[in-house]
């Protein structure tokens, strides 16, 4: 029974109360009257004093009942008070008690623990993001400091211009990372326009793979394209080629002189799929959900001495989200690993 | 040729005016709006390079009273702001042509001499570099009279550099320029180093002048003598 009662919402407690007590008075004022009625026949004034003293009693049982159930069910309040007037952007680990989930008040916690927990979640990714960045700047900077500062105590005109173009890689480098955070940033309240139409997925398929043939070739690789020639999907040509591109060099890197590598593309019955295979060392099981994220690095030397800065993949993630799309890895270790990425197909 | 450069940070104002000047022009600085207005308004001057964002009177608003005013001198816009939007706002105040900071100095020029060359005759459809000749028409090239076989693609990254003989031209503008690529972050690096790779083992391999050299850290370019 108590359990059941402490259930109940705030509302539903004080209106049963009231209406126990209310009952209550009712019967009791009834039965007095009752009683007057029988005992004195004809005289109303008895009644009258029986509607004034339960009259009475009845408010000042609903005040008391309103007065007990009030002050216990806000009593978190004031500590609610307080701890909200604790938090501030570095104690986000702070919570409100739940006092009791079912009544208002105690929904009014939860949601607003859920709220604190979100914020938490995105100060904490905010903070890590900017660890990131900060670091990715940095080791170009360091880079061009020190060679500066090097060169600054050479004479010899060769070696200079060589300092001077080294640092000038570095400034690039720095220009490209710059350049696609600026576009990850952008695509989060997304106003980057896009063009979605029809296209035949073959003719950009095609376009992408001559780009790299060349690319591949140099790395005893192929690039084996198999995709109907009537294909339609919904997509952006700019963004696709974008995905593709990054998908098919990362292909291209990461795996083994020879293995052929595959660009496949065919209809589903919801979704055009466009799938960049390979058959290289493949992504361990750990990494396979953290792989979209920007700066996550599987092999975090190798890729930095790349040229990576772990943007790659958090942009072909981005790009066909814009397009309304999907994109998943389906990876065995040693195996190789396959990108689909699922486009809207054209109705027909 | 005089070009007047409308530039805030006296850093960058000083290197693009000193870069220029090497490359046979005459430069002068306006560091405001005001400045800027004022000097146009005083001498003549054959282009203009013009930052967006100025103190006090912007570029745009500059650019705007001029082009009001009747005055045609060409104008490229520098600004930091890559939005399609500003784009567009930006050529549609009258700009004649737009590049994003930060930019290569390389590219700057060859921007310049291109709005400066808008009006000259029509180049000439073949281009001989040392012992190399290019027939843009009949897309042929030879060297020392032996045919080069090209791809379709190899062909217009040579005929890219050759257009700008002597000139730096660096990834960016191959990207854009002979790959149609309008966006400045897909990864197309590898892919231009490939094709130089495969383009200058054609063209230079077994030939005692080399002709197409990389200038570390800003691009390619195609020229008679050895350099670094």
């Amino acid at each position: 029974m108590s359990q059941w009662w402490q259930r109940r919402s705030l509302r539903a407690r004080l209106a049963a109360w009231y209406a126990v007590a209310g009952t209550a008075i009712c019967a009791a004022g009834f039965t007095a009257a009752l009683l007057e009625g029988v005992w004195r026949p004809g005289d109303r004034s008895h009644l009258w004093l029986a509607l004034a003293v339960g009259g009475a009693a009845a408010l000042l049982l609903f005040g008391l009942a309103g007065y007990f159930i009030a002050g216990h069910a806000l009593a978190p309040v004031k500590e609610m008070v307080e701890r909200t007037r604790r938090l501030s952007a570095r104690s986000l680990n702070e919570r409100l008690p739940v006092v009791n989930p079912h009544d208002e008040l105690g929904e009014l916690a939860t949601v607003f623990n859920q709220t604190l927990q979100q914020l938490e979640n995105s100060f904490a990714e905010l903070k890590r993001f900017t660890a990131d960045v900060s670091h990715e700047l940095r080791t170009p900077l360091t880079a061009i400091r020190a060679v500066g500062e090097v060169a600054c105590r050479e004479r010899n005109p060769a070696i200079l211009y060589d300092a001077l173009g080294s640092i000038l890689e570095e400034v690039r480098r720095m220009n490209q990372l710059i350049d696609r955070l600026l576009l990850l940033a952008r695509a989060d309240d997304d106003n980057v326009p896009v063009r979605l139409e029809a296209w035949l997925v073959r003719s950009a398929l095609l376009e992408v793979s001559d780009a790299l043939a060349l690319v591949a070739q140099d790395k005893q690789q192929r690039l084996e394209l198999d995709c109907p020639d009537h294909l339609l999907a919904v997509f952006d040509p700019g963004l696709l080629r974008l995905a593709l591109l990054n998908l098919i060099q990362n292909a291209i890197r990461y795996s083994p002189p020879a293995k052929p590598i595959t660009l496949r593309a065919f209809r589903r019955e919801d979704a055009v799929v466009i799938e960049v295979a390979d058959q290289g060392p493949g992504i361990a099981p750990e990494h396979r959900q953290k792989i979209f994220e920007r700066f996550y690095r599987v092999d975090k030397a190798r890729s930095r001495a790349e040229g990576g800065a772990g943007l790659g993949l958090a942009i072909v993630k981005w790009s066909v989200e814009r397009m309304g799309g999907t994109v998943e890895l389906k990876s065995e270790v040693g195996c190789g690993s396959a990108f689909r990425l699922r486009l809207r197909p054209v109705s027909p | 040729m005089r070009v007047l450069i409308i530039e805030d940070d006296e850093k960058t104002a000083r290197a693009i005016a000193s870069g220029l000047e090497a490359g046979g022009f005459s430069a002068a600085v306006a560091h405001t709006g005001e400045e800027g207005f004022f000097l146009l308004n005083a001498e003549p001057f054959d282009l203009v390079v013009l930052d967006w964002m100025l103190p006090g009177r912007d570029g745009i608003e500059i650019l705007r009273t001029l082009r009001a005013r009747g005055s045609r001198t060409p104008v490229l816009l520098l600004t930091a702001r890559d939005a399609v939007e500003d784009r567009v706002l930006g050529l549609e105040s009258g700009a004649d042509d737009y590049l994003v900071k930060p930019f290569a100095f390389a590219e700057l020029l060859a921007r310049i001499r291109s709005l400066l060359r808008r009006a000259s005759p029509a180049e000439a459809l073949k281009k001989t570099v040392a012992d190399l000749m290019v027939d843009l028409e009949a897309r042929r090239v030879s060297r020392a009279g032996r045919p080069i076989d090209l791809t379709p693609r190899e062909f217009d990254l040579l005929a890219y550099l050759l257009r700008q003989p002597g000139q730096v031209v660096t990834r960016e503008m191959l990207a854009r320029e002979v790959w149609g690529e309008a966006n400045r972050i897909t990864p197309l690096d590898n892919v231009i180093d490939v094709h130089i790779a495969h383009l200058r083992r054609k063209v230079d391999e077994g030939q005692a002048a080399k002709l197409i050299h990389t200038v570390r850290g800003v691009g390619f370019v195609l020229r008679e003598e050895a350099c670094g």
